[in-house]
């Protein structure tokens, strides 16, 4: 697997090595500041009451008896909060309508959290209940309860067509018509949310663990109505955000009102229980597929229709990915999205979105029709991935007016088969006959990534030393140490000189955030941007003392200026910036990635070897391989870490981690990890999980390198039921595999 | 969050049993707190008085008796799980006490709070008005039921979520019970109460009474034991099922055999019919798949749980081999 490391400018010598996070030894040891170790003298302490209904007009709402307590500083309800709604979402921070149980009804901030409990169990609420619907194709019904004066659909279903779908089924020599469900699922990272809220004069400070400083930024100067300098968001350290923190959220408002009204900072933390209820939840899907082959092996048409259960609001606009469109060639391709608000808590975006859930749709169905047609499952698919050149979408309209470039997903399928010896696979499936039996599984994947803007400023201090400054986060992706590589590597000084300032939107120019493969293809850009600005600088200080060489004929190694053809001739840049007296600063900005017809995308492919116990329905994975295009990693380490915790994460959702929710009273049964049941350590032997970095280089990332996050979570629970089928003859079209759906499927009678 | 409560934390048994009430709920006796706690952070339970009885002396500590061995109330789970004699005397015990939560919990929790904890029904801990908070009916019943009972349902679904108490009824064991004044004894067995019996509790303690210590018999010379526990996770989870197995084979044929199941009942569920399959007969895989299947006899499962039977049967039989 090892891969030239040299550009066309020469080797590198920071980047594509493998090396800890710089910020490592601050978090483990406790000295890294996350938002709740934030504390400010006089800071009070906020409390939400949530709605004990899925559905409901407030009718009254009394909160005298606790403005009263001693202690309490201010109380908030929707009568007094801004009418303005979070960013990217329906919802006002508090309304006069709750549409899910757990909605925030009041607030407030009291000197500690005694004093608050206290308070907050003195207001008092009448409701007037409205019907509620939790399901996304009840919710579409006539007569169905309605959540806005607009209906319960979000917009217009979201269409793409490609083809003529109805004429290609017709054509096609087999169609297979499935339906395959994804449960609403908890994606929360260690650290529950948490903000700090602090406003000086019409000036606001505040402290949030986010993933998108920026987004909440602008959430919140439009809901204050004050310029952009007046709002400083500040999220250095995030204990995981997987998502569920990439768009403002009420809890952010709900921090800076109580903070604004008390005149005092306001500290609001979620409990675990909260983060479970008022989180942006990985969305519950209904998709039913058809698809159509021709006896050569070819795709011909694929019909995609899919429920997408929003919940009662929506942080940005959950979706299917392109797994439909752009994985597989297919002539004929239909895709139709009804995003459904419905009363259970708030879905958002969760690690790919919709592409886990896409996936497994897409991944099991072409598994159900080439063993249905006698292909080799891998076989099949070789045949009819997108390979470099074909034909591609560009934008989201389905139009192929694109050309794929560095596309790796033949070299992942190829290079995961072999690591799984593919062919030790059950010829038939099911055919195991002992106790537990073994199968082996497979599922491609890919996504795009580095949407949207981004920028960064990199500053090389007088002592040669260097600040990488950046409104992205590192939510434990890494990001401050694979930035900090990048300048490292342009700029010739060690990494050891490097600090980081992550997440400040006072210190670091505009960034949309870290989400959705973007922050090395969009942040990374950016620094390295940064970096070559402030190399220009230096090596045009350094020339006066070396003859008046040219930058170009100059190179930085180990913080030593040479003229790359008489290396004899060095200052060290230390020297030069004292000597310049000024510290030197690049700004660097990016928008969009790819403006010709060149498309490029990154893909993978995963292999999973399962034991079903087919007694007690219980599915161990016995070899997991993780073949992934990344383009150029820039952290060995780093990537493996992305790829084997995306993995396990997409494997979670296989084993029985689930929200699940009372069909009469809207309340979510699994409010605890007792009841949620998140895997431990002990469920998924990391052991037993490999992760293949396929070699490739992209064209538009920085040294080649492409966005990851989100990849190595789509395949999972595509390939687990893909394995289980080839070890027990039974499909499982509905996530989670649990024992009960296990066991229900092998007592079944078996189709032939 | 918690209502305020007082808390004492008396020198004595007998102390702690005079400031005990006379109803259920207003003073609660506290040991570890992993499961009380919870309860009142979550708002389930809201005693005004919280009665300590984690460092009274009597309570702690697995001692040798005339019979086995004498382990008081308070002893910590993971004492239990490390303690020799346990391991020598009683290797059923110090399994299933093994298997309870996660290290964390066993460093916290006692025996007897073990014992005494609470359903962890869904409904239950999301404070439905259900029978155990004083309504008039399960939510179960009717509802999300995957993890509920399938034997001695109703009118209440919930399952005993202990592990060490199949073990204890499966050694034989023994309750002792003080209301300071008066000592009781009470087999395991008839220790539990199904909701038929009292739908508001899970045992027969009066409010003013603490377990005290537990008497366990050693294990009959010759026999062996199992305990296996079938869960979602591989650990920090209750059981879907559980199986406590001790099985004495004399000259080749089963002479005694005590099954009893976890997490499918709201008891710990003695299948005597399951021991019966065994008796008389070599413990092979026909003789424990017939236990197995005898198990399950008389499964009532609800609509989500039918998973439950075939697990059982399979958990059951398992479990025998493992001793053959």
């Amino acid at each position: 697997m090892a891969q030239q490391n040299t550009i066309a400018g020469g080797p590198l010598n920071v980047v594509g090595k493998r090396g800890p996070n710089i910020d490592a030894v601050e978090r483990v040891t406790g000295r890294a500041k996350y938002t709740g170790d934030i504390d400010i003298p006089g800071m009070l302490v906020a409390r939400v009451l949530r709605s004990p209904r899925p559905h409901a007009r407030i009718a009254a709402i009394d909160t005298s008896k606790a403005e009263a307590v001693t202690g309490v500083r201010a109380v908030m309800t929707y009568k007094d909060a801004p009418k303005v709604m979070i960013w990217g979402s329906r919802q006002y921070a508090l309304n006069d309508r709750v549409r899910f149980k757990g909605e925030a009804v009041a607030i407030l901030a009291a000197v500690d959290a005694e004093t608050a409990d206290r308070a907050l169990k003195l207001i008092t609420v009448e409701y007037e209940p409205l019907p509620f619907v939790l399901d996304p194709e009840e919710a579409l019904k006539p007569g169905a309860p309605q959540l806005f004066p607009d209906g319960n659909l979000e917009g217009q279903p979201r269409m793409l067509n490609r083809g003529d779908v109805e004429q290609g089924l017709k054509e096609s020599d087999k169609v297979i018509e499935r339906f395959y469900h994804c449960p609403t699922m908890w994606s929360g990272g260690m650290e529950p949310r948490a903000c700090v809220a602090q406003w000086d004069g019409d000036h606001l400070t505040l402290w949030a663990s986010t993933q998108a400083p920026f987004r909440v930024h602008g959430s919140l100067t439009a809901m204050f109505n004050v310029p952009d300098a007046n709002v400083r968001v500040i999220s250095s350290y995030v204990g995981g955000g997987f998502g569920t923190k990439s768009a403002p959220h009420t809890d952010e408002a709900l921090a800076a009102m109580l903070a604004r009204k008390a005149r005092l900072p306001v500290k609001l933390q979620y409990t675990r229980e909260e983060e479970i209820l008022d989180s942006n939840t990985r969305f519950e899907t209904k998709i039913y597929v058809r698809l159509g082959v021709k006896k050569d092996m070819t795709l011909h048409a694929l019909d995609v229709k899919a429920y997408i259960n929003q919940g009662a609001y929506h942080t940005r606009l959950g979706g299917l990915g392109n797994q439909s469109t752009h994985v597989y060639k297919s002539p004929h391709v239909r895709t139709v999205q009804y995003r459904v608000h419905t009363n259970i808590p708030n879905t958002g975006p969760t690690r790919g979105v919709g592409d886990p859930q896409e996936t497994f749709a897409i991944e099991s169905v072409m598994d159900e029709i080439a063993i249905e047609m006698g292909w080799d499952p891998m076989e099949f698919r070789l045949k009819n991935i997108k390979r470099n050149g074909d034909p591609i979408a560009r934008g989201a309209v389905g139009t192929e007016d694109g050309r794929l470039v560095a596309q790796a997903l033949d070299k992942c399928i190829e290079a995961g088969a072999s690591r799984m010896q593919w062919n030790r696979r059950n010829a038939v499936a099911g055919s195991p006959t002992g106790t537990k039996a073994r199968g082996i599984g497979i599922a491609c994947t890919e996504r795009g990534g580095g949407a949207g803007l981004a920028g960064a400023s990199v500053r090389v201090n007088l002592d040669g030393s260097v600040h990488v400054l950046f409104a992205s986060t590192d939510i434990g992706q890494g990001s401050r140490t694979t930035l900090s590589m990048i300048a490292s590597e342009v700029l010739g000084i060690p990494l050891s000189l490097f600090r980081t300032t992550a997440g400040d939107t006072e210190m670091a120019p505009y960034d949309g955030g870290s989400y959705g493969n973007r922050t090395l293809q969009g942040t990374g850009r950016a620094v390295e941007a940064a970096a070559r600005a402030c190399l220009q600088q230096i090596l045009a200080a350094a020339s006066p003392t070396l003859n008046n060489a040219a930058p170009a004929d100059l190179e930085i190694r180990d913080s030593i200026i040479r003229v790359k053809a008489d290396p004899a001739r060095q200052v060290k840049v230390a020297d030069v910036m004292q000597r310049r007296g000024r510290s030197v600063t690049g700004d660097g900005a990016t928008a969009a990635l790819q403006t010709g017809v060149d498309v490029e995308r990154t893909s993978g492919a995963h292999f999973v070897e399962v034991e079903v116990d087919k007694e007690t329905g219980k599915v161990h994975i016995i070899k997991y391989i993780s073949a992934h295009d990344v383009g150029r990693p820039i952290n060995v380490t780093i990537v493996e870490n992305q790829i084997e915790g995306g993995t396990i994460q997409g494997l979670a959702l296989t084993q029985g981690e689930e929200m699940r929710f009372d069909e009469r009273t809207g309340a979510c049964l699994t409010g605890s990890f007792v009841d949620l049941k998140p895997p431990t350590a002990l469920d998924f032997d990391p052991r037993v999980i490999e992760a293949i970095i396929v070699p490739n280089e992209g064209t538009t990332g920085p040294f080649g390198g492409k966005g990851l996050g989100e990849n190595p979570c789509h395949p999972g629970m595509a390939a687990v039921a893909n394995a289980i089928y080839n070890a027990t003859g039974v499909r499982l079209r509905e996530v989670p595999f649990t024992r009960a759906k296990i066991l229900r499927a092998l007592s079944e009678p078996r189709r032939t | 969050m918690m209502d305020n409560f007082s808390y004492s934390r008396p020198a004595t048994l007998k102390e702690a049993a005079n400031q005990l009430g006379k109803e259920h709920g207003k003073i609660a006796v506290i040991a570890g707190g992993t499961d009380l706690l919870g309860e009142m952070k979550d708002n389930l339970a809201a005693p005004e008085r919280l009665v300590s009885i984690r460092h009274i002396a009597d309570l702690q500590g697995v001692r040798a008796s005339a019979s086995g061995l004498r382990i008081g109330a308070a002893t910590l789970l993971a004492d239990i799980v490390e303690n020799p004699m346990v391991q020598e005397r009683t290797p059923l015990l110090a399994m299933a006490a093994g298997k309870v939560g996660t290290p964390q919990i066993r460093n916290m929790g006692t025996i007897g709070g073990n014992l005494c904890q609470r359903p962890r029904c869904w409904y239950y801990r999301n404070n439905f008005p259900c029978y155990k908070h004083g309504g008039n009916t399960c939510f179960s019943a009717a509802g999300e039921n995957d993890f509920h009972a399938i034997f001695l349902g109703g009118p209440s679904y919930i399952v005993h979520p202990s592990d060490t108490a199949p073990a204890l009824v499966a050694l034989g064991a023994t309750a002792r019970i003080s209301s300071g004044s008066r000592e009781r004894t009470v087999p395991m067995d008839k220790f539990f109460v199904t909701p038929r019996e009292d739908v508001r509790r899970e045992n027969i303690l009066l409010p003013n009474e603490v377990l005290t210590a537990i008497e366990v018999p050693t294990a009959p010379a010759g026999s062996k034991a199992v305990y296996v526990k079938e869960m979602v996770r591989e650990t920090w989870d209750f059981a879907l099922c559980s199986v406590a197995a001790m099985v004495t084979v004399k000259d080749g044929i089963v002479a005694d055999a005590r099954i009893v199941l976890g997490g499918v009942a709201p008891i710990p569920y003695r299948v005597a019919k399951a021991e019966a399959a065994l008796m008389g007969k070599p413990l092979n895989e026909a003789s424990a798949a017939a236990a197995g299947l005898a198990a399950v006899d008389g499964a009532r499962p609800l609509a989500k749980n039918g998973y439950k039977v075939p697990l059982t049967q399979a958990v059951v039989k398992r479990a025998l081999l493992s001793l053959a």
